[in-house]
């Protein structure tokens, strides 16, 4: 009787330790994902090899890494297994304007870089597992385009099916500016400035020129503290990029020159006709975060969109990242991708665009965007080759905790 | 000197003057090189090396190897410094309207390059019409619009093709930011607001200098400051303050004009007027102001109140008063391209050639600081030309290539020769006409070509004509006794021009109202514009001085049926007796402008429901009526003003003009045409040449109008300057319908504004004289149904005709006189700027 019943207990604190919402701890059994294609993004693909998971992070990659006694195995034989994938640009956990909210898009105030979308995610918010069930391990989630700086953006982990899981993982992370229509269109139909491309820029170019003023003298005795304008200091030295949107190729420039004028690191967001000042943001290093579909030629400004840009921005040597926006589709991002490879994106590079590039990019790249040792351990296995074939998720790994299982 | 040194010396020189080719070089010779800054170059040519004017000349031996292209005529390439290109791009949607921040009078701080589009459809368009420069602005909704940024028109990357990021401080003192803040209780409402504010805005950037130099000092002296505030649209007010860039000042009146000097004269500015309207009333007192330039645009003639029916070339009379004169387009959208037209307009009314030409180059160059670089062909400067098949200010001339940079950017690839003319050389002197001829009932005119566009035309003819109308009209006809005879000499006379469609009389009034569309609903058959028509208008003189001896005045375009047109002459006292034809067409309106808001139609498809159910309803009201009034019944039933309209419109007998300008709206109405077997004319019809085959076989006729519209509007996208030869190629009856201006500024003065050019291009354009000729008189006629009576020379017509300085085609045969029902009613003032 006795034994039955510390068989019990012990097997009660395994089942705990089990389900327990905080990651896979050391003390928790190894993950093996074996066999299938393992594309790791920086280290090759392999066939057929092992990707062992243990404490919440990678432990090893490879064809010949040997799967410890008590691991649970994952067969992944035809399977294909990548890197969580990072959408680069999402509202993701805030409540959406069809659902009845619209929390990322405070259009009041033209300059509004202080706002946090920390203060507007909701992790219980449906949209999170949704996206992470098809791959979405992690997102910029990011405000709208209805101010001109509408605030900053946060790299989060999404939450699984199963609760829990989800993570701040840095903010902020960008600080985000919307050049061309949008902002002017909404701010010029109250008669508010700006209401022209050239007021948005002038606007833009006075808030930063303050901020700049703000940041060298904050030590004077007449500083008077402005939320808008402090938070641009980050920005200012480099320690997080600005993230513009812009389509046209003007658009585009003017952003270019922003970035020149005061020394940022420039992302752009969508650039329609980035394609055509690729020399220009190659020369900068300033990637694009290209997509999402449902902007494709949305309205004048992105006239230029083809889904070649993918394909041509990457060969004039500018860093892409996709945006599926996944929000309301959560299967967005990889559509995008998928048209990027049909139109010419290499499988290598799409890969990249999806993982290693946004992390880069958000400066994450130290805890995810491939499969390395020492990486957080976010796998996604897919039925087939996503890229090329109709695929499922299967299964979706987080920190080493499996989020979803088909 | 040894011969050998003597030889090596030789030498030297000669290979000092043999160039080798050092860059990509290429020579253009020409009959007349316009160096602008200097003489006429004749039978020479340009030497260009590595994007720059290495040489003009008559003695240039090119670097073995070099391209040489032979034109007739070049220029350097034409600048206008006053566009809205590119800020406001086409297509003319709110999402590319970026040139004016209306949310602030005061906006020294937004910079025109940050709306620039590039990527503008209209840049390719003016650089086919020689423009290679142009300053793209902030509108004129602000008192200070901001900054404006020079940009060549060259296919390359943007910042390659920006010249100068802030190129001039763009204001307003006129009534334009009245317009836009006083309804919304802001200041400025009134225009001495408008001042204040401005003169504010720059009293401000000095103190705001004065804080920052008191700043740096004290920073300096070792002392803790503060650093002021530091303001973008401030530090743009200062550059114009310390003179780094001039202002570009936007006025209309003299008086506004004065206000802009007074301001400019407190704060040392560096002043280009722009616009101009009126200044020429106060030509005396500028004088004074040699140091100001005067930009004058985009109408060239202007007429005021101390004499409305009488017009003036403002950029002439400040020519010739030694004043610095620039022409400009304000283009947005389309009308870039017509730089040059403006220079031949100014030219056509009594501006010296050599002022016009210097007008559309160096003058704005030099304004706008950019006279260092281009403006006039001289080495050292960039290689920015113009090449020609004839005088740059002929009518019938055609842009060959253009270049800039030394790049060829644009070739002309359909120069196919043009067809012959009639020789008629052009007077030298003004036309001498009898006294009292205007009263005479009876009078002859001898005249060395008449066109009668009803046959061949005739040389050294002889017209009688009698109680208003042609008697006899031929070679051999002898003038009765004591009939006061016109020696026109060698002048042409030809038939009064028609106007097919116009709002002469109803577009202006006093109270600077319209009364062209009849907007509270879309069907109204029922309105007259007989019933408006003011023959008092002023734009009544003006058209009669170009010509025009009759018109369709029709409603506009904004209704589904705007209303019954009536075919008038354009001189009278009462518009009963001018009445040629009356309930000559119905109006019908297709397409964008014929939508409304808020109610049925908002769509095309409601539109053609609309008509469609409109006309069932008028035929079955038809067929009632002819079925009571043949039974005899007492009960017929009320009558429908409205329905009762659209009777002759259903039974054939009154033709219906259908305004539409998409290839898909063309063909509804081709559609609703064969639906109910309405006779139909086409009016705007920019998509006709894609559906010809469609309007020949029904035998429908043609009003083409914006024949310099260009792009602009989301439905000229097809527009196609060979619209009219592909039509009358066809078979298809083409009439122009000419801008009309308004009575301050007459059509005349802008491009497209009068018949004899709108021939004169569409001749340049391909087709014949006749068929030219005939698209502004006899065609117009035929659609207006009057033909029985004008649009030709022949006995028993009506004596409209016109006598003309030289041919029709000729820049300066305007006419000199014109007659109605054989009265005189219009005379050049030749002298008269």
């Amino acid at each position: 009787m006795k034994k039955r019943i510390t068989v019990l207990w012990a097997a009660a604190v395994l089942a705990l330790l089990l389900v327990h919402p905080a990651g896979r701890g050391a003390a928790d059994p190894p993950l093996a994902v074996r066999g299938g294609t393992i594309i790791t993004v920086t280290g090759g693909v392999i066939e057929n090899g092992v990707l062992l998971i243990r404490g919440g992070r990678i432990e090893a990659v490879g064809r010949d890494v040997a799967v410890p006694p008590g691991a649970e195995v994952i067969d992944a034989a035809g399977a294909v297994v990548t890197p969580g994938l990072i959408d680069a640009f999402t509202h993701l956990g805030m409540e959406r304007p069809e659902a009845g909210g619209g929390d990322f898009d405070e259009s009041a105030r033209a300059v509004l870089p202080q706002l946090s979308v920390i203060d507007a995610i909701d992790w219980e918010n449906e949209d999170l597992p949704a996206a992470c069930s098809e791959g979405v391990t992690s997102a910029l989630s990011a405000p709208g385009e209805g101010a001109l700086l509408s605030g900053r953006s946060a790299l989060i982990r999404l939450p699984g099916a199963a609760s829990g899981g989800g993570e701040t993982m840095r903010f902020p992370a960008a600080v985000h500016a919307n050049l061309g229509e949008a902002a002017k269109l909404r701010f010029g139909s109250r008669n508010r400035y700006p209401s022209t491309r050239m007021g948005a820029m002038a606007l833009l170019r006075q808030t930063f020129l303050e901020a700049r003023q703000y940041l060298e003298t904050k030590a004077g005795p007449d500083r008077t503290a402005d939320a808008a304008v402090e938070s641009l200091g980050p920005a200012l030295k480099g320690e997080i990029p600005l993230v513009v949107r812009a389509n046209r190729l003007d658009d585009i420039l003017t952003a270019v020159r922003l970035g020149d004028e005061f020394g940022l690191r420039l992302v752009v967001n969508h650039g329609a006709a980035a394609s055509q000042a690729a020399s220009e943001l190659a020369e900068r290093k300033i990637p694009v975060l290209v997509g999402p579909l449902a902007d494709f030629r949305r309205s004048p400004e992105s006239a230029a969109d083809s889904l070649e840009n993918a394909v041509r921005l990457q060969r004039a040597g500018v860093k892409i990242a996709f945006q599926g926006n996944s929000g309301r589709r959560p299967d967005a991002l990889l559509e995008i991708a998928r048209l990027a490879v049909a139109h010419g994106l290499s499988e290598e590079e799409a890969w990249r665009a999806l993982t290693l590039n946004p992390a880069e990019i958000f400066s994450v790249a130290g805890r995810i965007g491939s499969l390395e040792a020492g990486k957080d351990a976010d796998v996604v296995i897919f039925s087939a080759d996503p890229l090329r074939e109709t695929a499922v998720v299967r299964t979706v790994i987080s920190r080493g905790r499996i989020v979803f299982s088909r | 000197m040894r011969k050998s040194t003597v030889g090596l010396l030789l030498a030297v020189v000669l290979g000092l003057f043999a160039v080798q080719a050092s860059g990509e070089t290429l020579m253009i010779r020409a009959k007349k090189i316009h160096t602008i800054s200097g003489a006429v170059v004749e039978n020479g040519a340009v030497l260009i090396r590595d994007g720059k004017i290495a040489a003009v000349g008559t003695e240039i031996v090119p670097p073995p190897g070099t391209p040489v292209v032979e034109a007739w005529a070049v220029t350097p390439g034409l600048v206008d410094i006053h566009s809205h290109v590119g800020v406001y791009s086409v297509p003319s949607v709110e999402e590319n309207s970026d040139g004016n921040e209306m949310t602030n009078p005061l906006t020294p701080q937004v910079r025109a390059l940050d709306s620039f589009n590039f990527e503008d459809p209209a840049i390719s368009v003016a650089r086919a019409g020689g423009v290679t420069t142009i300053v793209a602005l902030p509108g004129s909704g602000n008192v200070i619009g901001g900054t404006g940024v020079s940009v060549k028109l060259k296919d390359d990357r943007p910042d390659r093709m920006v010249l100068q990021e802030d190129n001039c401080l763009k204001m307003a003192i006129e009534g334009n930011p009245i317009g836009v803040y006083g309804p919304r209780k802001q200041m400025p409402a009134t225009l001495m607001a408008v001042y204040h504010l401005a003169r504010k805005a720059f009293v401000e950037a000095r103190e705001y200098e004065a804080a920052w130099e008191k700043f740096e000092k004290e920073k300096k002296a070792g002392k803790a400051a503060a650093a002021p505030k530091r303001e973008l649209g401030k530090e743009a007010l200062l550059k114009a303050l310390r003179r780094e860039i001039p202002v570009h000042m936007h006025c209309a009146t003299a008086a506004e004009a004065m206000s802009c000097i007074r301001l400019a004269r407190e704060f040392n500015l560096r002043l280009t007027l722009a616009h101009c309207y009126w200044v020429y009333l106060v030509v005396d007192e500028l004088k004074e102001y040699k140091d100001v330039a005067f930009n004058v645009g985009p109408p060239m003639l202007f007429g005021y109140f101390d004499n409305p029916h009488v017009f003036h070339n403002a950029a002439a009379i400040l020519a010739e008063a030694g004043l610095d004169v620039s022409l400009q387009t304000d283009a947005l959208g389309g009308g870039q391209q017509n730089l040059l037209q403006l220079a031949v307009l100014c030219a056509r009314r009594g501006m010296k050639e050599a002022d016009a030409l210097k007008a559309i180059t160096l003058n704005g160059a030099r304004a706008a600081g950019l006279d260092g670089r281009i403006g006039s062909l001289e080495p050292g400067k960039d290689a920015d030309l113009v090449l020609y098949d004839g005088e740059p200010l002929a009518l019938t001339t055609r842009i060959t290539q253009v270049i800039i940079d030394g790049r060829v950017e644009y070739r002309n690839e359909s120069l196919k020769p043009l067809a012959g003319l009639t020789a008629a050389p052009l007077a030298a002197r003004p036309l001498d006409l009898p006294e009292n001829i205007g009263a005479a009932g009876a009078f002859a005119i001898r005249a060395g070509t008449v066109f009668t566009l009803a046959g061949e035309p005739l040389r050294d003819a002889v017209i009688l004509v009698k109680d208003g109308r042609i008697e006899k009209i031929g070679r051999d006809v002898a003038v009765p006794e004591g009939w006061p005879v016109i020696e026109a000499g060698d002048r042409v006379v030809m038939p009064g021009l028609v106007s097919p469609r116009s709002h002469a009389g109803i577009s202006d009034n006093w109270k600077r109202q319209s009364y062209v569309n009849e907007t509270s609903q879309p069907v109204v058959p029922e309105l007259e514009v007989k019933n408006s028509i003011e023959p008092q208008a002023p734009l009544f003189s003006f058209l009669r001085g170009d010509g025009i001896t009759s018109l369709l005045v029709t409603p506009g375009n904004l209704n589904v049926i705007g209303g019954q047109g009536t075919a008038i002459k354009s001189y009278g006292a009462v518009v009963d007796r001018m009445i040629i034809k009356d309930r000559a067409v119905m109006m019908f309106g297709l397409g964008a402008k014929a939508r409304r808001e808020g109610e049925m139609p908002t769509t095309r498809m409601g539109i053609m429901a609309l008509l469609r159910e409109t006309l069932v309803k008028a035929r079955e009201y038809g067929e009632k009526r002819d079925r009571e009034a043949r039974s005899k019944k007492t009960e017929i039933p009320a009558a429908d003003l409205a329905l009762d309209a659209l009777q002759p419109v259903l039974r054939g007998e009154m033709p219906v003009m259908i305004h539409c300008e998409r290839r898909d709206d063309i063909l509804a109405a081709l559609r609703l045409a064969d639906e109910f077997q309405l006779k139909i004319i086409l009016d705007g019809a920019t998509d006709a040449y894609k559906v010809v085959d469609e309007i020949r076989k029904r035998g429908i006729p043609v009003v083409l109008e914006g024949l310099f519209r260009g792009l602009g509007h989301v439905e000229d996208r097809g527009f196609n300057e060979d619209n009219a030869a592909v039509l009358i190629r066809a078979g298809v009856t083409v009439a122009f319908r000419p801008d009309e201006g308004s009575w301050r500024t007459p059509a005349a003065g802008q491009p497209g504004g009068e018949p004899l050019t709108l021939a004169a291009f569409a001749y340049r354009g391909g087709l014949t004289e006749e068929e030219a000729l005939q698209a502004v008189t006899i065609a117009p006629a035929r659609i207006a149904g009057i033909d029985k009576r004008v649009g030709s020379l022949e006995a028993g017509k009506d004596a409209d005709l016109v006598i003309l300085r030289g041919h029709p085609f000729q820049t300066g045969a305007i006419p000199e006189a014109v007659f109605i029902d054989g009265r005189l009613e219009a005379r050049a003032q030749p002298d008269r700027l």
